[in-house]
């Protein structure tokens, strides 16, 4: 009879005696060290996992929600509040700009699209489109050389809200510059456009896209979206411009100082930060009409800590992430290195994909199940997605993986009903999509088909 | 509150979800995805969790007996429970046992499960796979049980 043994694996078995706490969270993946050295909170190997609340649970269900509107590759998703306080969940595809109806489930369950085609322009599949919200108005842009708006109530976005010159009723001059972007902000009051794509007009006719991914253009100061009593016209026209020559408050500036491109913006408190493969441009409002913004590369080095992947940077509050060459690193009051004992391997993960991963931070998963995560997801060769979920609350890494390949930036989105489950084969089958589309496309609602109002329940 | 007639579209919102845009494996067209917490038993994917592999002592050659799982009942579920090691002709050696936990009522109770599980073997390493679709799963504690000789070897 040998000498009995028995280890225990419990977060009680990792309590703090020195700060006195009972239990500790789960360590999450180590692959830095070999399996025998590691914590007993840490794994060297595992999948579809999530350690929330001291506990090990296989990972919520992985589902088909909704299909894409027209059969096209959803390029952006999200869900605005508007002016009215309703809430307006949308999505993108190159068509344009879709909505979500109420009832999507019911919808779903009698085989009909749940998405209802707001109007373009185009968007350009090549890039996500990127989208901010200020005060009630959606601005969208694919960096397709137009910065769209839509508030909720108007049958149509106008095309094109941001533009150099006067506008008249909303709309660019014949001849004008129009601006589309990566990357929408606001700081001190100035939309700001970062990495712009410019189509450049003369007497009504357009030439084509010009890129500038060195470019940061900001309008002027105190923009009104209810200036003039038409929205968008806050840009473009009434309330604000892009032209330093009807407004020197607004302005422009070109990177060329710095060895590389701009990759994503955050905004936190009174200060902006540009990022760039390589490094982080530092964006400070002066208080100074003709020269509003000081700009401090933090470092222009030719190889820094930058955000190398454009769509896998995130914001939630005050707190950012994002993926350098070396680490990923979290933003708050201070840039914190959080890869942890799971960098190397999903380093590993990026190295191995030719396509863009992207990134979310999401408070929680569904109202009432809360899980402050930031999420990687990165496209595997096979075809799956690699997911791996960073808890801020832990400090934590888990990977997840599912057999669907992610192909746009994820993001909370809120529906107006509570759903039930549509099985995939629906879906895909054409039962739960949409009916009169051209060409056996799921779910489409060609876009010449005019909008509809829709008359929700009163209650 | 009702949602105002000049509005086009929308709703009053009523929760929500992370939505993902995907392209299904399964037939190759553009859908949005969500994690749904409402389930925990991934009907595609299927999910593993290795803890720490053990040296007990160094050098000696430990026997596991069985692996003590405690876990809360979300339902029926089948998992297996490896022990991985490598024996003293360095080949990698496991023992495995397929049990099933929980109950169809889901209590929501903390439950203990006894895994008669044997292996000799450098390094043990308790490990619990889940197939696709096997039920879902929440450990609250494992234990690695066995015992090592005392003498050198």
């Amino acid at each position: 009879m040998g000498k009995p043994f028995q280890i225990d694996y419990s977060p009680a078995q990792w309590g703090n005696q020195a700060t006195g706490a009972r239990s500790a969270p789960y360590g999450g993946i180590n692959v830095q060290s070999p399996p025998n050295l590691i914590d007993p909170s840490e794994t060297p190997s595992a999948i579809n996992f999530m350690v929330r609340n001291r506990e090990l649970r296989s990972r919520p269900n992985f589902r088909v929600f909704v299909p894409s509107p027209d059969g096209n590759t959803v390029l952006g998703v999200g869900s605005f509040l508007s002016k009215n306080s309703v809430w307006h969940t949308f999505c993108f595809t190159k068509i344009g700009l879709y909505q979500l109806s109420f009832g999507v489930s019911a919808l779903l369950a009698k085989g009909l699209n749940p998405w209802v085609y707001v109007g373009g322009p185009t968007l350009d599949p090549a890039y996500f489109v990127r989208w901010r919200v200020f005060q009630g108005i959606l601005y969208y842009s694919s960096n397709n050389g137009h910065t769209s708006a839509w508030d909720g109530a108007a049958l149509t976005p106008i095309a094109d809200a941001a533009f150099l010159g006067f506008g008249v009723s909303g709309l660019p001059p014949a001849t004008t510059t129009l601006i589309g972007a990566q990357f929408i902000g606001e700081l001190d009051n100035h939309i700001l456009l970062a990495s712009t794509s410019e189509i450049p007009v003369t007497a009504g006719v357009k030439g084509a896209v010009a890129y500038f991914p060195q470019r940061l253009r900001w309008s002027n100061s105190g923009f009104n979206p209810t200036s003039g009593g038409v929205f968008g016209a806050n840009l473009g026209t009434a309330g604000a411009t892009f032209d330093p020559s009807v407004f020197v408050n607004a302005g422009l500036t070109d990177f060329i100082d710095v060895p590389d491109l701009l990759t994503g913006t955050m905004y936190i408190g009174r200060t902006g930060y540009l990022f760039r493969q390589n490094g982080i441009t530092e964006i400070s409002p002066t208080g100074n009409g003709t020269v509003p913004f000081d700009f401090n590369h933090m470092w222009a080095s030719e190889q820094g800590i930058g955000n190398v992947y454009s769509a896998s940077i995130a914001q939630y509050g005050t707190t950012g992430v994002f993926v350098a060459s070396d680490n990923i690193y979290k933003i708050s009051d201070k840039v914190v290195a959080i890869g942890g004992n799971a960098r190397d391997a999903i380093m590993s993960d990026l190295a191995s994909t030719s396509i863009q991963p992207t990134g979310a931070i999401t408070p929680a998963l569904t109202l009432g199940y809360n899980y402050l995560v930031y999420m990687l997801f990165i496209s595997t060769p096979q075809g799956n997605t690699k997911c791996w979920v960073y808890s801020l609350e832990d400090d934590n890494w888990m990977p997840w993986q599912f057999s669907d390949t992610i192909v746009g930036i994820p993001n909370k989105c809120w529906i107006g009903d509570v759903p039930v489950t549509v099985t995939t084969q629906q879906i895909v089958s054409g039962v739960a999509s949409g009916g009169g589309n051209a060409g056996g496309i799921p779910g489409g609602r060609p876009p010449n088909i005019p909008n509809q109002f829709f008359i929700p329940p009163v209650g | 509150m009702a949602v105002p007639f000049s509005e086009n579209g929308g709703f009053n919102a009523t929760t929500f979800f992370l939505f993902m845009p995907t392209i299904a494996s399964d037939t190759g067209r553009p859908t949005i995805s969500i994690f749904d917490p409402s389930s925990f038993d991934d009907p595609d994917d299927a999910a593993s969790y290795s803890w720490k592999a053990e040296d007990i002592v160094i050098g000696r050659v430990p026997i596991v007996r069985r692996a003590l799982l405690v876990y809360t009942d979300l339902g029926l579920a089948t998992i297996t429970v490896t022990v991985t090691g490598t024996d003293d002709n360095n080949k990698q050696i496991s023992s495995s046992k397929v049990i099933q936990i929980g109950t169809i009522a889901a209590t929501g109770l903390q439950m203990t499960k006894l895994v008669d599980v044997t292996l000799a073997c450098f390094r043990p390493q308790l490990s619990i796979t889940r197939v696709a679709g096997a039920g879902p799963i929440s450990i609250v504690s494992a234990s690695l049980i066995g015992e090592y000789e005392e003498v050198t070897l």
